[in-house]
């Protein structure tokens, strides 16, 4: 756990605490494609979520 | 100009769609947004305007030169793939203040075969992906971190590698959901499963 400071990161001297959520550099986020395609963006996230689905029924 | 778009200037044969699938996902993987000549049917819109709109429009281009090759029939060189490149180097260097910022990967298959037909580029990013999508994926990858500059995170090249073998492996069973064929797959319809698929399986 990152320590606070006055500044935000680091231990705080006056306080001594330490940061609950740290500043840290984000993860990337994935872009949309273009919504152009033979099927949309819903349909094609449905059909992910639908394999994901069997695939989890499948693991052991 | 977009900054998170990236300009994919590779060949739209059959015999490269492996590497350009794998090309697109990472691209994707990375938080990236890929744009390609293919990614509008507009017949009425010549491909060369298309082209030059695109470049204009992304902040970063890959330019894989590795079929600047004679071809069988003709005996001539294919040189649509140089010609886009010459055309994104020539916006870095004269385009308004708004277009010169850009960034730019080349891949070829072997390090420097390049520099028997296309020498003038040396000094560019050139990496060599030796046919092989992993390998592809790992310099796509780390060219994207190195533009980030720490701004944000990305998973290793291996990582993304095996995200897109785990992709590919459903791919089939994916089309089958939305009623089609995995060769019948357009740019878009590719594109729109790779961003789906991966904003779906978040990184461990």
């Amino acid at each position: 756990m990152a320590k606070v400071s006055a500044k935000g990161t680091g231990r705080s001297v006056k306080t001594g605490q330490y940061a609950a959520h740290p500043r840290t550099v984000p993860m990337r986020t994935v872009k949309p494609a273009p919504s152009t395609g033979s099927f949309s963006r819903e349909e094609a996230r449905a059909a992910v979520l639908a394999v994901m689905r069997e695939d989890s029924k499948k693991a052991p | 100009m977009a900054q998170d778009s990236v300009f994919i200037n590779c060949p739209f044969d059959a015999e490269f769609d492996g590497l350009r699938n794998a090309m697109v996902f990472a691209v994707y993987d990375c938080g990236f947004r890929p744009r390609c000549a293919l990614e509008s049917a507009n017949a009425h819109e010549y491909r060369f305007e298309k082209i030059k709109k695109m470049i204009k429009e992304s902040r970063f281009g890959i330019h894989d030169i590795s079929r600047t090759e004679l071809d069988a029939t003709n005996n001539l060189p294919r040189f649509n793939m140089p010609l886009e490149l010459g055309l994104f180097i020539g916006a870095m260097s004269y385009g308004s203040r708004s277009v010169k910022d850009k960034s730019l990967l080349i891949l070829d298959r072997e390090q420097y075969r390049y520099q028997k037909y296309i020498s003038d580029i040396s000094g560019q990013d050139i990496r060599a992906h030796l046919n092989c999508e992993r390998t592809l994926i790992k310099c796509v990858r780390d060219w994207l971190h190195s533009e980030c500059k720490g701004t944000v995170r990305l998973p290793g090249g291996t990582y993304i590698a095996d995200r897109y073998e785990q992709f590919k492996a459903r791919l089939p069973a994916l089309c089958a959901k939305v009623r089609c064929q995995v060769h019948e797959l357009t740019f878009v319809d590719y594109s729109n499963l790779a961003s789906e698929w991966a904003a779906s399986h978040p990184l461990n």
